[in-house]
């Protein structure tokens, strides 16, 4: 052996700037990493549109990573006021009447992919509603049914997954009380100025009100798209998505009515897109739209839905081209800051967190490491980009003044790719380090309305398989309903009895 | 289902080796009735049909066409394969295998070697493969199929040591039967269209003409359609991977024991095969002819053989590369006749695979072919070819043999810069760079790189932290939790010899 592979040093500490639930979350999770290590906190100036901080939804993918950091969905759904999100129905995108539903996982893996391009096959219009009842997470919301999966995997419900809400403030108190457990720092001062050192990486970060200075040996930028650290370092420049994706303005309404709902709607508006979130604690609703329409027509679509008082914010669409510079690492907002569709920006915060964890740098950062860390999340923004662009691909409401905008849009090549493969072959192509499963993406893009035509693999299945394939669904989705209560009578179950 | 009375599409498979048949079969029982399939082959000339190890892929494969992996076994002769013993390639007397399996668990999401490795610098880890299944498996002659759980006995997997010149005519049978039709016949022009290119006939010796709308071109090096006709451009790889020929000679088995594996065993200008079948083990010198010329190559391969041999030396060349477009017009070359890799690490009939596949995918329904279904079929076949390629280069180039003029070429090669990017970040952090499409993933990478003795000087600073006697004790009981569990599995050739219907007759 000619070589000593040693552990590299490890980092001394590290600095969060941002103490939203990304910045909060980050901190636990290096903490948990490097238990020997000095994880601070400090708080950024407030930027309505850091969404990943803003708004209380994620993807499936947050699930895993609560998991793996110890944060309960248990402890989410009776302190945070979680709830599932089994499926999202998007209204009016290929027609005013149009309607799809589409969820996550990769379905029964017994009926493959196959079976997805001959769903599309034999689909017709008039039998589009009873198609969609054969996937188990889509009988449950309609049927309001659903308890989470216990773990056994012969269960009907062990296929299905699921994505969260909740209230953010309580789940950003969960996450404080938990940092404070592991002796997470935090300075309540706003960042003022950094020090460098000789090489141009962040030595400190000097607070506000003579507070004095944090040293680290790496810092986190969680601070959203205001990059207040990212902002400071030469080498972080931004790849503009304002070409491929139309929205540039969005409202947050403030939380509406409680709802207790399995699914989540997107809405087309002639002006933009309304994404309503249910919610325990009230209904979170969101109205995306381009600058050059009227924000009070964005506003009235919202005040049609049901909301009060709306927050307004604009991002500049795009994503660092190199997320990682010196010893500075963007996450979330920071990295990317895009339109808010279904809890993405805080799933892209997490995913990116977890690439982190898998590279986690040592005290010194390794150029070579920092470059694999950003080509990996190059590839998570680009497809991410790619995914939003799908929204828009085939709008079915001609005339209007967003369509007219989103007709100037430009595809990327890779989103050319897939659309092509999707409408032509019933194929996915894979992307790596996509948001998504192919599986998932494939049901979105039907949902959305962008038909497909079956692969000929299809449609070489025989009939009497076909038939066989169809059968098995439908008795998967009905022993799914079969098999949970009503999703209220859950909630009631778990929760803790007042006055008990 | 039916495609509604619209007129099959013709597709001609030419070359009725390993990947004609392949194909042929792939795409009559895929594709069904919207699909006629033609293959043409002529008994004067002979098939390369080596590839006599192959990787897990192929089980899907053959059991997505509904062979029985039995029937399977018992005409090719095949037995169990676990992985590649590798001898001699980071140095003179090492040795190691790279499983279809892992390495160890990943803990707190920090990868086993870099456990391993803090824990081996204490001296509190034995080597690597103690902590792998498919290892310890392979070393102990022992083989049952993984478990379908997420148990230990889950963690490797498999494929098959086969007689080539056996598969090729068993999917022919398979073919036939599954109505693909076979034309004798040498081609001698062949034939497009004046304004579009396409090729459109081929004309046999025979005065045959032989229309289609769609040519599959399995016709090996020559590459007559995809090369000749439509000339698709080549692109060498000599220059990383400079062997181009070997020398063949299959041998009667000198010991009852059937190795689960295949062994590369690292030779002075190349590498020999050693394939263990059910009645006979295959032999073969993978060599460069630049450094050894063909008759040293075949007395090193007589020399080097334990039992008696079955037939006189038999050489074969080849060159490494592959064409820049292996879909053009509509020719889609598959197999040797769109590119060739040493198989060194058992992938030739895997890319056949592969290209079938994609092709499957991306069949043109109404028999019209789109510029993107090419592009996308000719991405995705780069991506395959060149993931590999690196690899490839890596077993020669990750060595500090400089006993012979072919070492030191090797050693001291430029290698692509995909491939030192790769090196220089797994020297620096014992990372590696993550794909999860194409062949040959972390566990790979891994398995080489520390096989042929390239330490990382940085490991993730993590592994510092847990108590050096708790990681030694769980190494420990890893390493005890194997042994028990190979222990219980039975020796390969029991285990191929429990049911009978997988025998081949003892000739």
């Amino acid at each position: 052996m000619n070589h000593a592979a040693q552990p590299r040093e490890l980092p001394h500490a590290i600095l969060v700037v941002g103490d939203g639930q990304v910045g909060v979350l980050t901190a636990i999770a290096l903490r948990q990493a490097l238990p020997t290590t000095t994880v601070t906190v400090i708080p950024s100036p407030a930027d309505h549109a850091a969404f990943a901080d803003r708004i209380g939804t994620a993807m499936p993918f947050t699930n895993r990573l609560h998991d793996r950091l110890g944060i309960s969905e248990m402890d989410l759904v009776q302190r945070a006021g979680a709830s599932h999100r089994l499926v999202t129905r998007y209204r009016g995108w290929a027609s005013e009447t149009h309607e799809g539903i589409s969820g996550y996982g990769s379905g029964n893996p017994a009926l493959g992919n196959a079976f997805t391009g001959h769903f599309e096959a034999v689909r017709s219009p008039g039998r589009a509603a009873e198609a969609r009842i054969l996937t188990p997470a889509a009988a449950l919301a309609a049927t309001g049914r659903f308890c989470p999966p216990d773990g056994d995997p012969n269960s009907p419900l062990a296929t299905i997954d699921y994505a969260l809400r909740w209230n953010v403030e309580a789940y950003r108190n969960l996450l404080i009380a938990k940092a404070m457990q592991l002796g997470i720092q935090y300075a309540p001062k706003f960042p003022a100025d950094v020090q460098y050192s000789e090489r141009g990486d962040i030595d400190a970060v000097i607070l506000d009100d003579n507070a004095g200075a944090i040293a680290a040996d790496l810092f986190i930028d969680c601070s959203g798209p205001m990059r207040w650290l990212m902002s400071r370092m030469d080498g972080a420049t931004l790849d503009s998505w304002r070409e491929n994706l139309p929205c540039d303005r969005v409202l947050i309404a403030a939380p509406g009515e409680p709802v207790l709902a399995l699914e989540d709607r997107m809405t087309l508006t002639p002006h933009g897109w309304l994404n309503e979130i249910g919610g325990r604690d009230g209904v979170q609703r969101i109205f995306a739209f381009p600058a050059s329409l009227d924000s009070a027509d964005a506003e009235a679509h919202l005040i049609g839905a049901g909301a009060s008082a709306a927050i307004a914010a604009a991002i500049h669409p795009g994503a660092l081209v190199r997320p990682f510079v010196g010893n500075v690492v963007a996450l979330g907002d920071a990295a990317a800051s895009f339109e808010p569709i279904g809890g993405t920006n805080l799933d892209l915060a997490h995913r990116q967190l977890s690439l982190l964890l898998e590279l986690l740098p040592g005290r010194n950062v390794e150029p070579r490491e920092r470059e694999e860390y950003n080509r990996r999340a190059e590839l998570m923004a680009s497809s991410l980009r790619d995914w939003l662009t799908s929204h828009y691909a085939a709008l079915g409401m001609p005339g209007t003044p967003f369509t007219a905008r989103v007709s100037q849009l430009t595809y990327s090549p890779s989103f050319n790719l897939l659309i092509d493969m999707h409408r032509r072959h019933g194929r996915m192509p894979f992307f790596e380090e996509a948001p998504v499963l192919p599986s998932e993406w494939s049901a979105m893009l039907l949902a959305l309305g962008i038909s497909s035509s079956p692969s000929a693999h299809a449609l070489a299945q025989s009939a009497e398989r076909n038939r066989s394939l169809t059968q098995q669904a439908e008795n998967a989705a009905r022993a799914a309903v079969d098999a949970a209560p009503p999703y209220g009578e859950w909630l009631e179950s778990v929760l803790p009895q007042p006055g008990v | 289902m039916s495609n509604g009375g619209a007129k099959p599409i013709h597709v001609i498979v030419l070359g009725g080796g390993t990947a004609g048949w392949m194909a042929a079969t792939g795409v009559a029982v895929m594709l069904g009735e919207q699909v006629r399939v033609t293959l043409v082959e002529s008994e004067d000339i002979g098939i390369v049909g080596v590839g006599e190890a192959t990787l897990p892929h192929l089980r899907s494969f053959v059991e997505s066409l509904g062979i029985n992996e039995s029937d399977f076994m018992r005409e090719t002769h095949a037995t169990y394969k676990l992985g590649i013993d590798f001898r001699d390639f980071g140095k003179i007397g090492d040795s190691y295998i790279h499983p279809f399996g892992s390495f160890g668990e990943e803990l707190a999401g920090i990868s086993f070697h870099h456990y391993w490795l803090a824990a081996q610098q204490r001296g509190d880890a034995g080597p690597i493969s103690d902590y792998s299944m498919g290892v310890a498996a392979a070393l102990a002659n022992r083989f049952r199929p993984p478990a379908n759980d997420q148990t230990l006995g889950s963690t490797y997997g498999y494929a098959y040591q086969f007689d080539a010149t056996l598969f090729g005519p068993y999917m022919r049978t398979f073919a036939l039967s599954k109505g693909v039709e076979r034309i004798e016949g040498k081609v001698i022009e062949v034939q497009k269209d004046s304004e579009t290119g396409n090729v459109t006939t081929l004309l046999l010796d025979n005065g045959q003409r032989v229309n289609g709308d769609l040519f599959v071109d399995c016709s090996g090096f020559r590459s007559m359609l995809l090369g000749e006709a439509v000339g698709a451009e080549w692109e060498d790889w000599s220059h990383w991977l400079p062997c181009d020929r070997a020398v063949a000679m299959p041998c009667a088995a000198a010991s009852e024991i059937i190795e689960p594996y295949t062994r590369a065993i690292a030779m002075p200008a190349g590498w020999r095969w050693r394939i263990p079948l059910q009645h006979r083990v295959g032999n073969g010198y993978v060599y460069a002819s630049s450094f050894v010329d063909d008759d040293k190559a075949a007395d090193a391969i007589v020399a080097a053989v334990e039992g008696a041999s079955l037939a006189d030396p038999r050489i074969l060349k080849f060159r490494a590369g592959r064409r820049k477009n292996s879909f053009v017009k509509n020719v889609i070359g598959v197999g040797l006749a769109s590119g060739f890799l040493e198989p060194l690490e058992s992938t030739s009939i895997y890319l056949a695979q592969m290209a079938i596949t994609y092709l499957i995918e991306l069949f043109p329904k109404d028999g019209k072919i789109e510029n993107a279904d090419r592009a996308e079929f000719n991405r995705l076949v780069d991506m395959e070819y060149d993931r590999i390629r690196d690899f490839l280069i890596l077993h020669y180039h990750a060595t500090t043999r400089d006993d012979s003029p072919f070492w030191d070429h090797v050693r001291t090669m430029q290698v692509p810069d995909s491939l030192a990017g790769k090196m220089e970040l797994w020297k620096r952090t014992g990372r590696i760079a993550k794909y999860s499409e194409g062949l040959f993933y972390d566990a790979s990478w891994i398995a080489v790189f520390l096989g042929q003795n390239i330490l990382p000087n940085g490991i993730d600073p993590r592994v510092s932290v847990p108590d050096p006697g708790g990681m030694a004790r769980a190494l420990s009981s890893l390493k005890h939790a194997i042994d028990m569990e190979v222990a219980t599995m039975p020796d390969h050739r029991a285990y191929l010899h429990s049911r009978s219907e997988r025998l081949a007759p003892q000739l």
